[in-house]
């Protein structure tokens, strides 16, 4: 299962704090502002951007910018992303002044409420016009809340998308697969945020962290570039020998990935590694082939590794995939209309893909799904594990207390038998 | 009134796709009267990976059934299987209301809703609500509630859910070859049904179907079930394990599992050679003890998995009935021996219970989920017979099958 105190276990972001700033908007935005300051030890450069001021007060961000003095006479939204939207546009000014020098911007918001469906995509413009580069999070509402705050929502997404490299989603919905069908209310936020949180931190840290094959902020924006604006993402961390299996299969089951299937259709796929410096070429491989099986053949797949001395015996692996299933259109202009037509864009797409069958792309691409790595990792197709498998070869692994049951048992237990 | 008393049941397994056409006589007899089999395809580890394939194998195997029964089928009922299916085990309460205290079938209802009161993943979706045990007031041990006394009704369900997509498949196959599914229902209960009689489900028995791509398996305790489960792990592990243990075809793998592999323990000390006939491995022998150790570190692992899954030490005491292990692989020599030595309580090897009519057709521990299914839908049948039309609208299968 996921582990949810591992952004705590995770050692702290060496983030180059100058230039990089997390901005919440709205009310969820501000409570995940919260947690990541708990998280981080408040090193982190945070930006709380509300129309209640009285939020606002209570908020730890060192930067406050209340918006919409006079549209919402500091009360908030009350739901309404119209008046989010008029609260953004009067504060444009203030709002573009907190993001200016911030080489990259996160932008944190709950859609579907007012000042998130409303504010968060100008915050996101002026972000970007101050040279930023903004990656969305962004929680979308439980699917009983209502056709308008799920309207609402989807309407913010296709907005946001426009100002942002990329966007990552959680649908509320998925809170349940996160832990024990009988966790309470906060166990499940806390298990939620958690995993929002967790997003944040690996993005900070792979561009952070001292890297063998680094990944650089221009190869994000390259990877998002054209592709479809929302974007998957997995985290998964292992320890002790098995480490492999265990982060590759946690990373796959994260519901910000939305059940891998989005990893069999052509796209970009950045697989960043972080061990500590003990992490071994072989295990480099073995994420890659683990993967490769599920990774269309013709994806590239960009290969990051980073070494943090604080990881030893620990291995982190972080998936983001983003499907080249549409072209992003480069909006420029202040607040464009809204009437849908936005080619590529994913809008009202709300909903989780339908459930495909995993296997079928799987055996179509059959053995020769070896890795495309990139910046150097030249993958070598490893044989040996196949034949393990035997005809089971081509299907999903069957994962049991962290051990591929498909490989013959013998095998597993190293019985000698000659 | 002939279609209400035909009763067939469909399993569509990875190596076989099995159906049982039984009938109710006049005299109430529930009698088997036909039985067909076909060799699977389309199907891996249980899941339907191939819809048109498996529909093919699917009109074989009913159109064998047809003609021994001397019956045409429309309806069916179905197992599934496969490494989605997921349990719980839940408890519900419901308050009776000031003005009357006499709990009522309405009450029942209400106590079930309320433990259905879960959140499962989207896309899923309930397959069986299985009473446990109802609580009046607290107190433990009520059977049948309705008519009693009381404030308070608890009750603890077993409930079995999975995903709808996987279970679309089956009904998808189904409607290709024409038939219609009147109830899906888990692997694991319909076996259970097949080879438990009532009193040892009430003594307490493990039920352990291995097929040929996944183990199913329920652990009934005091006549309800407890704890189920599918492990997609069976007979095609075993087969893939000695093809590469031993560097033999498929073919050959298959047939040495079962005709020469001995998973006793102690057997896999076996001296001797095993020769095979065959021209392309002239003069090939494998050794009996390579052979045993293969297949035996297979078997016990899957018992010891279900061992920790089970917590089964908690529960050793109150299996009176034992281990039973059916299913394809249930054929495996030495499997119940092996498996009594995993979970420390005595094991057989256990082919469905006896039933008038030609039973040649269907004695075998490889047909217990088709039979089991048959048996399910007679007896929802019948109870559905008794109760009022309230309910059958409901189709409160669990809740009226108390047991299984």
């Amino acid at each position: 299962m996921i582990n949810y105190g591992s952004v705590a276990q995770m050692s702290k972001p060496i983030v180059p704090v100058s230039s990089c700033r997390i901005v919440g908007v709205g009310g969820a935005g501000l409570s995940f502002l919260e947690r990541l300051d708990r998280e981080s030890g408040g090193i982190m450069d945070l930006v709380a951007v509300h129309t209640s001021a009285q939020a606002l007060q209570h908020s730890c961000a060192v930067v406050k910018v209340p918006i919409g003095r006079e549209a919402t006479k500091g009360l908030g939204a009350g739901g309404d992303a119209g008046l989010g939207r008029a609260a953004g546009q009067e504060s444009a000014e203030q709002i573009r002044a907190a993001c200016e020098g911030a080489e990259l911007v996160i932008l944190c918001a709950g859609l579907g409420g007012g000042t998130g469906s409303g504010a968060a995509p100008l915050v996101a413009q002026q972000a970007k016009a101050a040279g930023a580069m903004v990656i969305g999070l962004v929680t979308l509402p439980f699917a009983g809340e209502g056709g308008k705050r799920k309207s609402q929502a989807e309407e913010a997404l296709v907005r946001l998308a426009r100002h942002c490299v990329t966007v990552l989603c959680f649908e509320n919905d998925r809170m349940s697969e996160l832990g024990p069908t009988e966790a309470t209310m906060r166990q499940a936020f806390t298990a939620a945020s958690a995993t929002l949180s967790r997003a944040v931190h690996s993005v900070l840290r792979m561009v952070g962290l001292p890297a063998i094959m680094p990944v650089g902020l221009d190869e994000l924006w390259q990877m998002f570039r054209g592709a479809e604006a929302r974007c998957h993402f997995g985290y998964g961390s292992g320890t002790g020998p098995d480490r492999v299996i265990e982060a590759v299969e946690q990373a796959l089951q994260d519901p910000l990935l939305d059940g891998a299937t989005i990893l069999s259709e052509p796209g970009d796929v950045l697989v960043h590694l972080t061990g500590g410096a003990d992490l071994r070429l072989a295990e480099v491989q073995s994420v890659l082939l683990r993967l490769s099986r599920h990774v269309a053949p013709s994806s590239q797949i960009l290969l990051g590794v980073s070494e943090d001395p604080n990881n030893a015996g620990m291995l982190e692996l972080v998936i983001l995939a983003a499907t080249k299933s549409g072209v992003m259109p480069d909006v420029e202009d202040d607040e464009p209309t809204l009437d849908g037509a936005e080619p590529g864009v994913a809008a009202g797409d709300g909903g989780s893909p339908p459930d495909k069958e995993p296997t079928k792309p799987a055996s179509k691409r059959g053995s020769k799904a070896a890795g495309k790595g990139e910046g150097g990792a030249t993958q070598v197709e490893l044989p040996f594990e196949q034949a393990m498998r035997g005809r089971f070869k081509d299907l999903d692994p069957t994962m049991v207390e962290g051990q591929d049951l498909d490989v013959p048992t013998y095998i597993r237990l190293r019985l000698r038998l000659k | 009134m002939a279609r209400h008393t035909l009763h067939v049941g469909l399993e569509i397994g990875t190596t076989k796709v099995a159906v049982v056409i039984a009938e109710t006589g006049s005299d109430g007899l529930l009698r088997i009267i036909g039985a067909g089999e076909a060799v699977s395809r389309g199907v891996r580890k249980g899941e339907i990976v191939d819809i048109g394939k498996v529909a093919l194998c699917l009109t074989d195997a009913v159109a064998e059934a047809e003609e021994k029964a001397d019956r045409e089928i429309k309806d069916v009922v179905l197992s599934v299987t496969g490494s989605h299916i997921d349990t719980l085990n839940r408890r519900g309460v419901v308050l009776i209301a000031e003005d009357r205290n006499e709990i009522d079938e309405e009450d029942l209802y209400a106590v079930e809703q309320s433990a259905l009161d879960v959140s499962i993943p989207a896309g899923n979706a309930f397959l069986h609500t299985m009473i446990q045990h109802y609580y009046v007031d607290g107190q433990k041990g009520v059977d049948s509630p309705i008519g009693m006394i009381g404030r308070k009704l608890e009750a603890e369900f077993h409930m079995v859910h999975g995903q709808k997509a996987r279970i679309h498949n089956l009904t998808r196959c189904i409607a290709e070859a024409n038939l219609g599914a009147n109830n899906v229902v888990m692997s694991a209960v319909a076996s259970a049904q097949a080879v438990l009689d009532p009193g040892e489900k009430a003594m307490g028995a493990l039920v352990i179907d291995i097929g040929g791509g996944t183990t199913d398996y329920i652990l009934c305790l005091d006549g309800s079930v407890r704890q189920s489960g599918v492990l997609a792990v069976g007979g095609d592990h075993l087969t893939n394990d000695i093809s590469i243990g031993l560097r033999v075809t498929t073919k050959w793998a298959e047939k040495l599992k079962n005709e020469e592999a001995d998973v006793a323990p102690g057997a896999t000390a076996a001296r001797g050679l095993i020769t095979m006939d065959d021209p392309t491995y002239a003069g090939g022998q494998v050794e009996r003890r390579i052979l045993n150790t293969v297949t035996e570190a297979r078997v016990r692992e899957i018992f010891t998995i279900l061992r920790r899954r089970l917590n089964f030490e908690r529960h050793a005491p109150f299996v009176g009935a034992g281990v039973f292990i059916t299913g394809g692989t249930a054929e495996l020599k030495g499997i119940a021996a092996l498996a009594s030595d995993v979970f420390g309580v005595p094991a057989r090897v256990a082919k469905p219970r006896p039933l008038p009519g030609p039973s040649a057709l269907f004695e075998s521990p490889r047909f217990s989920t088709a039979v089991g299914l048959v048996l399910y839908s007679e007896a929802a049948h019948a109870a559905l017979d008794e109760i009022s039309i309230f309910d059958r609208l409901r189709n409160k299968l669990g809740r009226i099958l108390p047991g299984l």
